[in-house]
C-alpha cells in the first residue's frame, strides 16, 4: 500500500485535467522557444520581468474565473468589477481619503457585488449568464457614475506607497504585482485542492444532487465561489489603479474573456467539476506570451485577437469531445 | 397458424469488443405478451436497440411482420415500428397530452392543427381507457402512471406492431401497476404484441404468455405458461440471503430512533412509523404519492403541518442536507450511481466526502486517509487507489456509495428504491450492504413503489396508500401476502 501512495509523479499524472496541464504546458515551452528564434530579445530579463508583470492580472482574474467555472457557472461581471474597483479607489483616493481605507472600501464593494452574484445564481436560479451579465452592466454604470462620467484626476504623491505596492515596487527583484499573483494563486489553490470548501466546489460542479445529498450547502459555495471572483477582480482593478495613476471608467474592458481564456486554455472545465489552478497559471502564461511574442513578431492587434480566440474555441471544444466521449456508466 | 410479428434467429451481437448476445432465437407472435426476465443486465440494451433499430449485427437475422430487416450481410440502419416504454419518458414534457399523442408522431401530416378537435379524440381514447386525465395538460404535470399509459395510447395511435415494456415497476406502485397491467391484456386482445422486461419471474408469471429467461447474453429458458412455476425456475435464478447474524441486538426497551408521529404534509396525511437501532423497516407507497414529500421532509425543503417527526428523544427539524447529516440523517437516492457519486473525483475523494463534516475538520490529513485505507483495504481492495472511478464495476460503485455512508456512520439511512434497475446479482450485493449498514448499528428505512428484494432485507413493512399507512407487517407476516414480490 505504501508503495502505491509514494509514487507521487503517477499520482500527480492521474489527477483530473492534470493531462490537459502537461499538454498546454508544453505548448508553452513550444511557443517560448519559437519567440525566441524569431527574436532573441524575447527572454531578455526586462522582457521576462515585464512579461510577468503583464500575467500577474490575467492569473488573477483566471483564479476568480477558475473557481466559478469548476462549480459550472460562469462570471461575466469579471471585467466591469475591475474597472468599477479601479474607478471607486482612484475616485476615493483623489476626494483625499487614506489609500488604504480606499482600497478596504473597494475590496467591500467588490464583494458585495460577488455577493449579489451569488445570489442570483444559486438562491434565485437565474442562468450565470444573464445573472452575471447584469452585474457586468450595473458595475460598469458603478464605475461611470461614480465620478461623474469623467476618469478621475491622477491619484497623486499621497498614493505613491499604494502604486509602489500594487505596481511599481519591488520585492527580491521581483514586482510585486507577481508576488501579489503568487501570493493569491498559492492561497486559493491550497483552499480548492486541500480544504473541505475546496471539495465541495468540485461537488457542486461535479453533481449538485450528490453534493446536496452529502451535505453541501449549494448556494453558500457558489455564493463563495463569486466572491473569490469578485475579490480577485477587485484586487486587478486597485493594480489598474496603480499603474495608470488615475482611475479609467474603461478600465478591465473584455478581462472577462482573458479570464475564461486563461482558466480553459489551462484545463479548467467549462462543464464544471474537473480544474486546477495550476492550469490557470499555465493558461495565462500562455495568453501573456502570445501577446508578447506577437507583439515582438510584428504581429497586428487583430491577429493576436484572433490566434487567442481560436486557441479558446480549441481548447473548450477539446474539453467538450474528451468528456461527452468518456465512457460513462450507466446510470 | 399465428402471426407472427417479431422475430430474431441466431443473433449474436458485439459491442465494444464484448459480446453481449449468443445466439439469440426468439419469437413474438400477434396479441402475445411474451416476458423477459434478466438475470444481469449483459444483452439488454442491446436486445432492446435492435428490436427497434435494424442497425449492424455480427450474426443472425431479424424478421419484423414476417419481413427480413436485418442480417449480418444487410447495409444500412432502418427503424421497426416498436416503441419502448421505459424510467425516461419519450415525451414532451412543455407540449400538451394532445400534441404529444397526435402531432408529435411520424406520419402527422396536418400543417395546421386544431386543438379542439385532437382534444376530443384523445379525451375519448382516454374515456375508453379509464383515464381522467385533461388532454390539455402538461406532461411534466403527469403522474407515473398517467404518463405510462399516454405512452402506450401514443404507441397503439402510431400504428405500431410491438410494445416493449421495460422495468416499468419501477415507475408503478402496486396498485398502478395492476391496472396498467389490465390495459396493456386488453390491447393485447386487440392484436397488439408487448415484450414485458423484468427482473422479477414473479412479476412476469401471472401476467405473460410465455417468458424468456436472459443470462449473460444467452436464452437460457424459455418457460410456457403451464411451466411457470417457482419450481421450474429455481435452479436458474439466486435468492437473496438475509445475514440474520450480523444485526446487533435491537434495542426493543430503548424505544424507535426515528419516528414519525401523525406527520401531515401537502400529501401525507397522519403518516405514523417508527423505526428502531439496527432495524431495517420498508415503506411500500402504493401509489407512488408520498416518497418525494418524506424526503423534503428529512431534508428541510418542507415542513409537517401537523404532527411531529421525533430522532431519538428530541423533535426533528431541519433546514437542509447539510442539517440532516448533522442529525444522523443520511440518504441514499433511487439511481445512486447518478445521483449520489461524483465522477470528477477519485475513490478516495469520494468515499472521504463526508468525513470532514463527521471530524468537523477544514482538512482532511494524510493519517486520517492512511488510517481509512488500512481499516477498509481488506474489503474494497485495490480499487481504493483509482483515480477514474468511471471505470470501475457496478459493484464497486455500489460499495463506494454505502461504504461512505458506513464511514460517516448516520443514525438512520434513507433508502430510495435501492434496487431499482439492478439486476438479481447487484441486487443480492446490494443487499449484502444493507446488511453490513445494519451491523454498524445504521437503522435502514426503505422507499418503496414495489417490493422487489426489499422484504429479503426489511424487519417490518408499512403499506402506504393515500398518504397514510394502510397496514404494518411483521416480518412472518408479510411473506404469503407478498408473495410475487418477494423473491
Amino acid at each position: 500500500m505504501e508503495k502505491k501512495e509514494n509514487n507521487v509523479f503517477k499520482n500527480i499524472l492521474a489527477i483530473r485535467g492534470m493531462g490537459q496541464v502537461m499538454t498546454v504546458t508544453c505548448g508553452l515551452i513550444v511557443l517560448c522557444i519559437a519567440f525566441g528564434i524569431l527574436n532573441p530579445s524575447f527572454f531578455s530579463g526586462r522582457n521576462v520581468e515585464n512579461l510577468l508583470r503583464q500575467i500577474a492580472p490575467i492569473l488573477i482574474i483566471g483564479i476568480g474565473q477558475s473557481y466559478v467555472l469548476i462549480t459550472g457557472n460562469i462570471d461575466l461581471s469579471i471585467g466591469s468589477v475591475v474597472g468599477m474597483s479601479c474607478m471607486i479607489s482612484a475616485t476615493l483616493m483623489t476626494k483625499g481619503m487614506n489609500p488604504w481605507l480606499s482600497l478596504l472600501v473597494t475590496v467591500v464593494v467588490c464583494v458585495i457585488t460577488g455577493i449579489l452574484n451569488g445570489l442570483l445564481v444559486a438562491q434565485y436560479k437565474l442562468p450565470p449568464f444573464i445573472a452575471t451579465l447584469g452585474t457586468m452592466m450595473v458595475a460598469r454604470g458603478v464605475a461611470q457614475i461614480v465620478n461623474n462620467n469623467y476618469n478621475t484626476d491622477a491619484i497623486g504623491d499621497a498614493a505613491k506607497g499604494f502604486r509602489d505596492f500594487f505596481y511599481y515596487g519591488k520585492t527580491i527583484g521581483v514586482y510585486n504585482t507577481v508576488w501579489i499573483a503568487i501570493v493569491l494563486f498559492l492561497i486559493f489553490n491550497f483552499l480548492l485542492s486541500r480544504t473541505r470548501t475546496g471539495r465541495h466546489i468540485y461537488a457542486v460542479g461535479s453533481n449538485v444532487d450528490a453534493a446536496k445529498l452529502s451535505g453541501v450547502n449549494v448556494v453558500t459555495t457558489t455564493i463563495k465561489v463569486y466572491i473569490v471572483s469578485a475579490f480577485c477582480a477587485g484586487v486587478v482593478g486597485l493594480i489598474t489603479c496603480a499603474t495608470a495613476g488615475m482611475g479609467t471608467m474603461d478600465a478591465g474592458n473584455m478581462y472577462e474573456m482573458y479570464a475564461v481564456a486563461a482558466s480553459v486554455i489551462g484545463g479548467v472545465s467549462t462543464l464544471g467539476g474537473i480544474g486546477i489552478l495550476g492550469g490557470t497559471v499555465v493558461g495565462a502564461m500562455i495568453w501573456g506570451v502570445l501577446q508578447n511574442g506577437l507583439q515582438f513578431a510584428g504581429a497586428p492587434v487583430a491577429i493576436r485577437n484572433i490566434v487567442i480566440g481560436v486557441i479558446v474555441v480549441v481548447s473548450v471544444l477539446l474539453d467538450v469531445l474528451i468528456r461527452t466521449r468518456a465512457p460513462k456508466k450507466k446510470v | 397458424m399465428r402471426e407472427e410479428v417479431f422475430r430474431m434467429s441466431g443473433v449474436t451481437q458485439e459491442n465494444s469488443g464484448i459480446q453481449t448476445l449468443h445466439n439469440i432465437n426468439l419469437n413474438i407472435f400477434k396479441g402475445e405478451i411474451l416476458g423477459l426476465a434478466a438475470l444481469d443486465d449483459l444483452g439488454l440494451d442491446d436486445l432492446v436497440s435492435l428490436m427497434c433499430r435494424n442497425q449492424p449485427i455480427k450474426y443472425g437475422k431479424v424478421y419484423f411482420k414476417e419481413k427480413l430487416v436485418n442480417s449480418g450481410t444487410k447495409q444500412g440502419v432502418t427503424t421497426n415500428k416498436v416503441y419502448v416504454i421505459e424510467k425516461e419518458s419519450k415525451l414532451v414534457p412543455g407540449l400538451s397530452v394532445a400534441d404529444n399523442v397526435f402531432v408529435l408522431r411520424s406520419g402527422f401530416k396536418k400543417y395546421l392543427i386544431q386543438p379542439a378537435v385532437l382534444c376530443a379524440q384523445v379525451e375519448k381514447h382516454l374515456r375508453e381507457l379509464g383515464v381522467s386525465v385533461s388532454p390539455r395538460a402538461l406532461c411534466e404535470e403527469l403522474t407515473g402512471y398517467e404518463r405510462c399509459v399516454i405512452e402506450l395510447l401514443k404507441a397503439v395511435l402510431q400504428g405500431v406492431g410491438l410494445v416493449v415494456l421495460r422495468e416499468i415497476s419501477d415507475i408503478l406502485g402496486r396498485a398502478d401497476l395492476e391496472k396498467f397491467q389490465k390495459i396493456v391484456s386488453d390491447y393485447a386482445k386487440e392484436g397488439i404484441s408487448f415484450l414485458y422486461i423484468c427482473s422479477h419471474h414473479e412479476e412476469a408469471f401471472p401476467f405473460c404468455h410465455r417468458m424468456l429467461l436472459l443470462e449473460d447474453g444467452y436464452l437460457v429458458k424459455v418457460f410456457e405458461k403451464d411451466e411457470m412455476t417457482d419450481e421450474n425456475i429455481e435452479p436458474y435464478i439466486i435468492k437473496i440471503k438475509r445475514k440474520r447474524e450480523a444485526q446487533p441486538e435491537k434495542e426493543e426497551d430503548s424505544g424507535s430512533i426515528l419516528a414519525f408521529r401523525k406527520v401531515k404534509g401537502t400529501r401525507i396525511r397522519n403518516l405514523s412509523f417508527e423505526v428502531k437501532k439496527g432495524e431495517c423497516i420498508t415503506l411500500l407507497d402504493n401509489d407512488n404519492y408520498i416518497l418525494q414529500e418524506i424526503l423534503d421532509l428529512l431534508m428541510g425543503a418542507q415542513q409537517a403541518e401537523a404532527g411531529k417527526i421525533l430522532l431519538g428523544n428530541q423533535v426533528y427539524t431541519c433546514r437542509s442536507g447539510a442539517d440532516a447529516l448533522d442529525h444522523g440523517v443520511s440518504i441514499v437516492r433511487e439511481n445512486p450511481l447518478k445521483t449520489m457519486l461524483f465522477y470528477e473525483m477519485s475513490y478516495m475523494e469520494n468515499l472521504l466526502f463526508l468525513v470532514d463534516r463527521k471530524l468537523n475538520k477544514t482538512m482532511i490529513l494524510k493519517k486520517i486517509q492512511r488510517s481509512v485505507i488500512n481499516e477498509f483495504f481488506p474489503v474494497l481492495g485495490e480499487v481504493m487507489y483509482t483515480r477514474n472511478i468511471d471505470t470501475l464495476s457496478l459493484e464497486d460503485l455500489y460499495n463506494l456509495i454505502y461504504y461512505r455512508v458506513i464511514l460517516y456512520k448516520p443514525k438512520v439511512l434513507f433508502c430510495v428504491q435501492p434496487f431499482s434497475g439492478a439486476d438479481m446479482y447487484l441486487r443480492k450485493h446490494i443487499a449484502k450492504l444493507m446488511d453490513e449498514c445494519r451491523a454498524q448499528g445504521i437503522s435502514i428505512v426503505i422507499l418503496a413503489v414495489r417490493l422487489s428484494d426489499t422484504l429479503r432485507v426489511s424487519d417490518r413493512l408499512y403499506v402506504i396508500e393515500h398518504g397514510q399507512v394502510q397496514k404494518e407487517y411483521k416480518q412472518d407476516e408479510y411473506q404469503t401476502e407478498f408473495r410475487w414480490q418477494n423473491k
